[in-house]
């Protein structure tokens, strides 16, 4: 485990209510592992006890944002602010419901002009739950 | 619905086909999701405006609906309450021959700015 819970804020400008990441796995190269713990207080959880999609675009979003953000500590530059620019091909398979553990893998590409071409894929268990591709823009 | 009468209220509603309407929205300043993004600079969270595109969705089909896929999604202006206090809501909906879902396009802008486009499909829950 790299990070866990407030640590993240070191390398993240989001705060409460909407952190959507709770914890880096592993992080080598230009991909990480992810994970957010769906807790009853999450921002985008539904009537039903379930997580709203655009939830899982956030998660997958601030896991990115988190993981450039680790980039930059380590190679001791300023933390950037990522915004989405792009959704692509998101699909949510399953929502996820309070108390499921989810675990995402992050791949970054190719960085051009402050646009960063990202794929995420999270699962809970054996389940596939969402995956996309992304165009983060740094500023 | 999670984020209407939170994050953006409904101002007026213009059905113009059964399949489209345009719906003007207020961004709400005082909602919470300030506090976190970004603490002492207020950004409208893109993944907010999308789930306002579903519940204005929503309304117009008169169903409860899960985003299924999102085939493209362009956020082209940083939004905020500030930025733009008023926003329109452009939604079109098809659905599907077996009933279940329906295609979606979908934009928000106000006179001058296009803060985001939206192509998807949109289960019925």
């Amino acid at each position: 485990m790299l990070y866990q819970n407030d640590e993240l804020f070191k390398l993240m400008p989001q705060r409460d209510p909407i952190v959507m990441v709770d914890k880096i796995i592993d992080a080598e190269g230009d991909v990480a592992h992810t994970g957010l713990s769906v807790k009853a207080g999450n921002y985008f959880i539904e009537e039903d006890g379930r997580m709203a999609e655009p939830g899982l675009i956030e998660h997958i979003a601030q896991s990115a944002s988190a993981f450039k953000g680790h980039k930059a500590l380590v190679a001791g530059e300023p933390l950037p602010i990522g915004y989405i620019g792009e959704v692509k091909k998101f699909h949510c398979y399953v929502r996820p419901a309070v108390g499921d553990e989810l675990l995402t893998t992050i791949c970054l590409g190719a960085e051009v002009n402050g646009v960063t071409l990202m794929t995420g894929e999270t699962r809970c268990g054996d389940t596939l739950v969402a995956d996309t591709q992304m165009k983060i823009f740094v500023e | 619905m999670l984020l209407k009468d939170k994050f953006f209220e409904v101002l007026h509603e213009e059905r113009i086909t059964a399949n489209d309407a345009v719906y003007l929205c207020g961004i709400k300043p005082d909602c919470d999701v300030y506090n976190g993004h970004f603490p002492g600079k207020p950004v409208s969270p893109g993944v907010c405006n999308i789930e306002m595109i579903k519940e204005c969705t929503e309304m117009l089909t008169g169903k409860d609906l899960v985003i299924d896929t999102i085939k493209q999604c362009r956020l082209t202006a940083v939004a905020s309450p500030a930025v733009c206090p008023k926003v329109d809501v452009k939604v079109s909906v098809a659905a599907s021959e077996d009933g279940q879902s329906y295609a979606v396009v979908a934009s928000i802008a106000d006179g001058e700015t296009s803060y985001m486009e939206l192509k998807g499909t949109f289960k019925i829950k």
